[in-house]
């Protein structure tokens, strides 16, 4: 064989090796938490709250951070959406391509998105003090917001900038002014993007620890106060794990398992709704 | 020629950052004729144009020096709502761009747009600019269907709807053929010719031939500057610069 073809072999394996890697870390992500946490799985995990004694052993479930992530994780996607929409659509359509401000905001936005959690978690509580509130589901859905914007908006960024130059350019040729190219065209046309880039937002402010730590507190009660603590997936996960006892400990690998089952399941709701939206997609 | 002047051009020079793409133009378009504006590549078609309509506005680091008269008001003046001047003028690009909506949709975007909500009325409109376009026949029976599934010489057609559908004064086209097959180019050229007594029409186009077969008035630009125009008979038979001969003459494109 010659050299040319040897090099290609060997870069091939490579690319196949490193592919293996991604695809492999996954599957046995999956395995391990469905092979670990599956025993302990059952319906009163899903319906029932902790009762006494629960991190010990006893009997109870986890309805209460389910529900608390989700109703979490909803309200803080939709506190960032808020932020994150005319932000992405200021920076696309009513900024030029090059302009400074635009450049950076964008490099604000990336160092923002660079920040770990833990720090957004004790910036949450510093603000929660300076307000006088205590950790409550109002404090974790605004941290987790903020933790979540600058993901939001520079994914749905980098969709916007896809869309082709004369598709703008088109609407405004007819008359339209920015407002409305931006929500008859360029939202629709966008769309799929956004939900996706929404999407990636909840998966990350469901699964994060830290930043809901100080803020949102824990507790074994439903969610019933925006004003009161919230118990979450990642802190159950993390509480059920650092028990010394290996039943609860696979309960932890159970609660793992429903926090993962529910981004799947999102996704693919998303991908199925986005398609839905766009049939007329160009 | 004896007929009246839509859009004047006036010592017109533009600049993206330091590179300037015109240099001080003027010209008269005139009323319900066919102008072309010809040239090599680079040469500055596109941008002069895209200032009839102030298209150019979007670019990064654009500034406009001189005048564009339509209808004898300067549309660079900072009173004139930019939307109302683009109203006045359809734009056809090389690559045909429909929206992300149904075929209706397309046609009735600008109406919409421009204040237009009786369905009825937006009915009669829609039919009305899609036969002047001679796509009525073809999607009549499917227009709540995708814009996007049309062949791209349809797409090019429903273009032309919907530059007409807001009832413009000028059609603009921006090589409108060159993306086509040679059937749907010949059916946009005729179309443009159909209606050319009732609109302004302004074409970029980088094929002599078809300037030749449309054109009542010419504009050949050259590196920026403008070279010669006139009407289309004296251009082509009796060009006065050297340039214009060179590239009537195929001698460079």
């Amino acid at each position: 064989m010659d050299r040319r073809k040897i090099e290609e072999n060997i870069f091939k394996t490579l690319m196949l090796f490193s592919t293996f890697v991604v695809v492999g870390s996954l599957a046995f992500i999956l395995a391990t938490i469905f092979l670990k946490g599956f025993r302990a799985l059952n319906l009163d995990m899903l319906i029932k709250t902790p009762k006494g004694g629960y991190y010990l052993g006893k009997e109870g479930g986890i309805l209460n951070a389910i529900l608390g992530s989700l109703i979490l994780g909803v309200g803080a996607t939709f506190l960032a959406l808020l932020v994150s929409l005319p932000v992405v659509f200021y920076l696309n359509l009513y900024l030029k391509k090059n302009s400074r401000f635009a450049l950076t905001l964008r490099f604000f936005l990336d160092v923002l998105g660079g920040i770990p959690s833990i720090v957004y978690g004790a910036f949450g509580f510093t603000f929660m003090v300076f307000f006088g509130l205590k950790a409550s589901l109002l404090a974790g859905i605004i941290t987790v917001a903020l933790l979540i914007i600058p993901i939001m908006t520079r994914s749905m960024d980098e969709v916007l900038k896809m869309i082709p130059f004369e598709l703008r350019e088109a609407s405004y040729a007819l008359g339209a002014n920015r407002l409305e190219t931006s929500i008859k065209i360029i939202f629709r046309q966008a769309l799929p993007g956004i939900v996706t880039a929404v999407l990636i937002s909840f998966g990350r402010g469901l699964g994060d620890a830290a930043s809901v730590l100080f803020t949102a507190g824990f507790t074994d009660y439903l969610p019933y106060s925006l004003f009161k603590p919230v118990a979450t997936l990642p802190l159950a996960i993390f509480f059920q794990l650092g028990t010394p006892f290996p039943e609860v400990q696979s309960r932890g690998y159970a609660s793992a398992l429903i926090l993962t089952a529910i981004i799947l399941l999102i996704s693919v709701l998303a991908r199925f709704l986005s398609r839905r939206f766009t049939k007329h997609g160009i | 020629m004896g007929s009246k002047t839509h859009i004047s051009v006036k010592n017109l020079s533009i600049w993206y950052g330091r590179h300037q793409a015109l240099n001080n133009i003027s010209i008269d378009i005139p009323d319900k004729k066919i102008t072309a504006i010809i040239g090599p590549s680079g040469c500055g078609k596109t941008t002069l144009l895209k200032s009839f309509n102030r298209l150019i506005d979007l670019q990064d680091g654009v500034s406009v020096g001189g005048r564009v008269l339509v209808d004898g008001e300067d549309i660079y003046a900072p009173e004139i709502e930019v939307t109302r001047l683009r109203k006045k003028m359809g734009l056809l690009f090389q690559r045909p761009q429909v929206l992300p909506m149904s075929i209706y949709d397309n046609v009735a975007y600008g109406p919409r747009i421009h204040g237009i909500k009786d369905k009825k009325k937006l009915d009669g409109i829609v039919e009305r600019y899609l036969k002047e376009s001679s796509l009525w026949t073809e999607v009549k029976s499917r227009l709540h269907s995708s814009a996007s599934k049309l062949s791209i010489g349809q797409q090019q057609r429903l273009c032309l709807a919907r530059g007409l559908a807001i009832e413009p004064e000028a059609i603009l086209g921006d090589e409108p053929t060159s993306a086509l097959d040679p059937v749907s180019a010949e059916r946009i050229e005729q179309r443009l010719l159909d209606i050319k007594n009732q609109y302004t029409i302004v074409l970029v186009t980088h094929i002599l031939r078809q300037a030749r077969r449309l054109a009542d008035y010419i504009v050949f630009l050259y590196l920026g500057n403008l070279i010669e125009h006139g009407p289309a008979e004296k251009i082509f038979n009796d060009p006065q610069d050297t340039r214009t001969q060179a590239y009537i003459n195929g001698r460079f494109s």
